[in-house]
Order: C-alpha cells, then structure tokens, then sequence
C-alpha cells in the first residue's frame, strides 16, 4: 500500500524526478475541466483506455462457432451483472442495482439478439457483428433529442464493451475491470464512465473520476453522487500514466498528475478544510430547528416532503399545487387535494405552509381543461386570471379543500399572478363565500388563516404600498419578476442575456417590495431562485429581507450565509444597493464582498 | 388486428423501467404486440426498440396485438400503462 500522506524517502525522490513536467494541468478548451460532483480527493491514477473500434477481425470461425461463442458471452455477461447486482444490493445501493436490471434486460432484447445473429449468418465474426449492431444502436440513441435517451447509449456502449471482452477472452470473468481487488486509493480516468465499470469497482477505494463525456443526468453522475464521489469531465489528455499520483478538485474542476509536495500540502489542506466545512452544514441541519431565522423550503411535490421536513427549515414558504393537477388525468377531488394538503399540513405541525393556489394554464396546459392555445401564454390566460374566469369551479374546490386541511397545522393561502387590487378583493370574496359555506355546513377550520400574494407581474411589485393594505403577507417570485420586468422569456437563449435577477430595474422593484411590506407590517418573503443564490443573499439582507424561501438541497447552503452575514452591522456592510451602477458591477460588488467574508467557502456553497 | 391509443402520463415518458415492465407485460399473451409512435413502431418485445420509440410524458402512442388474446392484452398495456405513477 502506498501512503500518500506520509511522504516516504523513495516517494520524494520519485516526486522530485518528475519536477520537470511537475503539474501537469489537464484542461479543456482552454480552461478546467467541467466539475459535476463537488468534492475533493486524492488517489492514484488508473486509466481506462479508449476501445479500439479499428482493430481488425481476428481468426474467422464458422457461423455456428462464432453463435456459440457470442452465446457463452452473453451468458458471461449476465453472470457478471448478476454479481455486481448482488454487490450492489449487500451496500444497499438500490439505484446501481436498478440500472443494472435495466443492462439485464437489454441484454436479453430478442430483438437485439437476432440481429447480432443474423450479422454472424451474413458470415461477420461475432465480435464485428456485437460492434456493427451496437454502434447503429448507440448512434440512434445518440441522435435523439432526448438527454435521458442520449444518456442510454452510455448504457448500450457498457454492454457493449462488456461482450465484446467476453467474445475475445472468453475465459475471463467478463464485465468486470478486476478492480475489485483494489487496495489503495483510486482516481478513476475513463472516457466514458459506466454503470458497470463503476459497480465493478471497489468504491471503498474510488476516490474520484474523471470522464471525458457525460453530463449531469448520467447514470455515472447520478450514481457518483449518490455515492459521494467527486467527478469532473472534461477531455483529459491521454498521456496521463497509470498510477501517476493525482489530486482531483471536484469543486473547480482542476486535476493535477504528480503534483509538487508543496501542491500537494495546500490541496490536503484545502481537502480537510472542504470536509470540516461539508460537516458543519450537516450540523446546522440539526441546530436550525431550534433557531428560528426565516428560512423556509419550496415543495413541489408530496415525493419530496420527507427530504423537505428533514431539511430542518422554520415552515414552507412555497407549496406548489400544481403536481396534484399534473399528475391527475381529470380535476383532482376536493378529497383528493385535501388529503394531500393534509398530509404536508401535519407533516410541518406548528410550521406554517403557504400553499400556493392552482399556476397553471397558458404554457403549464391541462388535457381535461380545455384551455385554447394561446399565441402569448406567459402573458396569457393563467393562474388567478383562470380562476377568478372560467374556472371559478376549480378555484372553489381547492380553496375548500385547504380550509378544511387547515386544522391540522398552521395553512397560510397564497394568490398566484395577482396584477392589481381588483384580482385581490375578487380573489377574497370567494374565499369568504367558501369560508361562510363551511360555517353553515358546520366544518371546522382556522377562521384567522393568512392571506397572501405571490408578487411576479411588475404592476403588483409597483404597487405593493397600496396591495399591502389587502393582505396579510408577500412572496416574491423572483423568476417571473425578472422575465416580465425585463421582457425576457427565460427560455429564449437570444434574451437570456437580459434575464437576470441582478438588473437594477428588478431590484429596486424587490427592494420597493419590500418596503411597502415592512412599512405596512405585513410579512414578505422571497421564493425564487434568488432567495438561495448565493451573491443575492447580501443584497436581499441589505434590502432588510428576513425570511427566504430556497430548495430542500439548499437549505443548509442559504441558513449559512444568512448566519454568517445577519450580525454584521456598520462598517462591515457595504452599500450594495446603488441601482445607479450597471447590473455587472452590482454582482461584482457582491461577489467581492462574499469573497471577503467567506474566503474559499465562497466555491462551497 | 385490434388498436388502442394509450396517453402516458408517467413523468419521463417510456423510459427503460416502464419500457422494461411493458416488455413483461406483453410476455403474457399470446398475442403479437407491437407499439407505434410518430411512424415509428416497435416490437412489444423488445426494449430497446420500444426505448427508442421516445414516447414522452403525456404523449398519446398506439398499443396493437394480433392474436387469439388481442383483446386481453390491449387491456392489460393499457391498465398497466395508466397505473404507473
């Protein structure tokens, strides 16, 4: 076993010999290489080499040797899943299992199989036809504008890769690398990681990979993750030596072979510095139960309520409701939505929820709806707008079903889209109707429970002083906020140039949000992906925003900051908000000052 | 010959595990199955050429079975198909 830590005598010399072609950056077009999982590790190189698709045919058999070769192939290959599915299962690891049930039963597509077998009747070896009938697979999926389909040629190749091994070492306990065996700490280079390469290994001893293709909704990614396995892609070179000493910075993306020991110390530092900072946001999971600082989660599905509760956040600032519209192939019952809002109700307890009534229509179109096509949907009939129309039905339902839940926990009720003071006093009526309905009938539910509004169309943002005198709280969305108020449709890449959040025109309107919300002393939160955004952080805090409410996976990031920026007072804050600068300087100002504060972190969160 | 059009509403469409189960589901029957999709058509029992059907969320595709238990299997895929969540 080699001890990297240490630094031996042989190893120094070793070190010192290769000086001369000392930190050998590996880049891609230029710069790093592209990280996907954040982490950092160090390990000795093993490099997968690319599969030589030129190499010539070897011996021909006849027609029937070649068949039962490839049929011995098959059934090794299957063998070899099978274990790696056990492996897999004896660390619990579901989700490597479930893609290798998937390579299961590719592998035994009849389709597929009789191709390959007609291939060798046309008189190809069994290795050339595996090739042929795999790549014109591998090339259909790869040219189908789908990522997840993209994603599955991956797949194919590893089955692939794993016949055609078995084919020509057919004594060889195929699909698997051998690398079980592996005692010493690993960096993994390959072009293309695999599902099977990587259950194959010993990821006790994988510290970190480097690929040079796959993208984040890659099996590999997904499982890396998962697993905790830093990851970069990028196109290293091919020079890189098998067991050359490497450390893999999953957070910039940067990969150094045979680094100086000097490198080496800081990167050990940084590495122990990175982990000591991963389990202080673990803590504060924990701890932020007991504090109470705004933080709230966006739910967007009943999927994700337990990953939402754990998150340790003081309520939801943001549940959508649209999932249970979606999911649902006619209007879901008002027994239907009230269980769900039940459920999440209960599952928060004294928690507030702010439940979201139906955004949907225009763009977010249902079947069972029967809403026309629209030429201008995110300026179109939607949201409220559909409620307060044509759909008063539905809106009444849904805002039955929420009264009734609300009696099991504390329910907040949130108006999508609202533009003016109108859609507010229509929207409330209704509710009051609903609300004197259920006091007839006898049903019980919280005569004080909050009203709301969700502040993304710029009137209501321009208005908020006189709109805060209706209701009992705000929530800015910010990414609707931005694509009206720049007129930018956040989809369009021709006009993402405009979109963003750090235009002083969306700003100051946040801020005048605010302001109006403080000064009328009602609550105001922000919900979009503004709210978890690192560098907007100091500039909402400054704007004298208190509560935020972020994804469940950034939860731990955004209580962070807020904790280490909130006490600062005087002379540690900048003035941030002088909306005479262009949006750059805004978001270099902050930045710089997030830098000053936070240091290296600043990369970790 | 008979035919049925199925709308899937499983988020991801016909991805490899629904593929995976269909491919089982039409084992059953005695029946030939065969799918289509946008001009594309794909054996029930395969799938990898059901896969590459690409069949999104909430797309409507034919589900077709010729045999002695046409009927039963177009049932069952379509029963099957809706029941995903």
């Amino acid at each position: 076993m080699r001890d990297f830590g240490g630094g031996s005598l042989s190893e120094n010399i070793r070190l010192n010999y290769r000086l001369a072609r000392l930190l050998l950056y590996i880049r891609s077009g230029g710069g790093h290489l592209k990280p996907i999982v954040k982490g950092f590790a160090t390990g000795q190189a093993k490099i997968i080499k690319e599969y030589d698709h030129n190499h010539e045919d070897e011996v021909q058999l006849s027609p029937e040797e070649e068949l039962s070769l490839l049929q011995n192939a098959i059934d090794n290959v299957d063998g070899a899943i099978d274990r790696m599915i056990d492996t897999a299962n004896s660390r619990n690891d579901s989700l490597t299992s479930s893609i290798m049930e998937v390579h299961k039963m590719l592998l035994a597509d009849e389709a597929l199989i009789t191709e390959i077998e007609d291939e060798i009747h046309k008189g190809h070896s069994a290795r050339k036809s595996v090739q042929n009938v795999f790549d014109t697979w591998i090339s259909t999926f790869k040219a189908m504008d789908n990522d997840y389909m993209n994603e599955r040629s991956t797949d194919l190749m590893d089955i692939q890769s794993g016949l055609i091994s078995a084919i020509v070492n057919p004594s060889a306990s195929s699909g698997n690398e051998g690398s079980q065996k592996d005692q010493y700490p690993i960096i993994l280079f390959t072009p293309e990681l695999t599902p099977s390469q990587l259950a194959s290994m010993n990821v006790d001893m994988l510290k970190g990979i480097v690929t040079k293709t796959g993208g984040e909704t890659s099996h590999a990614a997904i499982m890396c993750k998962s697993l905790d396995i830093p990851m970069v892609v990028g196109n290293y070179s091919d020079q890189i030596e098998e067991d050359s000493r490497v450390l893999l910075d999953g957070v910039t993306g940067q990969v150094y072979i045979n680094p100086h020991e000097e490198v080496y110390l800081q990167f050990k530092d940084q590495t122990s510095a990175y982990n000591n900072f991963r389990s202080k946001l673990e803590r504060m999971t924990h701890e932020g139960l007991l504090v109470h600082d705004g933080l709230q989660v966006n739910l967007g599905d009943l999927d994700d309520l337990n990953k939402a509760v754990e998150a340790g956040a003081q309520g939801v600032g943001l549940f959508r409701t649209e999932f249970l519209f979606m999911k649902s192939k006619s209007v879901p019952s008002e027994e239907e939505q009230y269980t769900a809002y039940k459920k999440v109700l209960s599952s928060f307890g004294e928690r507030p929820v702010t439940i979201r009534t139906i955004d949907i229509g225009g763009d977010k179109a249902l079947p069972y709806l029967n809403m026309p096509k629209e030429e201008n949907p995110f300026l179109g009939y939607r949201a409220i707008r559909m409620c307060l129309g044509s759909h008063e039905d539905l809106f009444r339902d849904q805002l039955r079903a929420i009264l009734r839940a609300s009696v099991h926990g504390k329910a907040r009720i949130m108006f999508p889209m609202i533009a003016n003071t109108q859609e507010i006093i229509k929207a409330k009526e209704i509710l009051k109707d609903e609300q004197d309905k259920l006091i007839q009938e006898g049903i019980a539910f919280d005569t004080e429970i909050p009203v709301g509004i969700m502040i993304e169309v710029p009137s209501a943002a321009l208005l908020s002083h006189h709109l805060a005198k209706q209701v009992d709280f705000f929530s800015i969305g910010t990414n609707d906020l931005t694509q009206y108020t720049m007129a930018a449709d956040r989809m369009n890449n021709d006009v993402a140039y405009l979109y963003s959040y750090f235009e002083p025109a969306v700003l100051s309107l946040v801020q005048h949000v605010i302001e109006s919300a403080k000064a009328n002393e009602i609550d105001v939160s922000v919900c979009g992906e503004m709210a978890s955004d690192p560098m907007a952080i100091p500039l909402l805090l400054e704007m004298g925003l208190e509560k935020f409410s972020v994804s469940p996976s950034r939860v731990n990031a955004s209580r962070y900051i807020y904790t280490q920026l909130n006490p600062l007072k005087g002379d540690q804050k900048l003035q941030l908000l002088d909306f005479s600068l262009e949006r750059k300087d805004l978001f270099n100002q902050s930045e710089a000052y997030m830098q000053k504060i936070f240091n290296q972190e600043l990369s970790w969160l | 010959m008979k035919a049925i059009d199925i709308i899937i509403n499983h988020k991801g469409g016909l991805h490899a595990r629904p593929a995976g189960q269909l491919v089982g589901v039409s084992g059953k029957f005695e029946s030939k199955i065969e799918l289509e999709f946008e001009g594309k058509k794909a054996a029930g029992n395969s799938i990898l050429k059901i896969l590459s059907l690409a069949v999104p969320e909430g797309a409507t595709f034919t589900a077709k079975a010729d045999g002695p238990d046409a009927d039963g299997a177009l049932e069952a895929i379509k029963s099957f198909i809706e029941a995903l969540d």
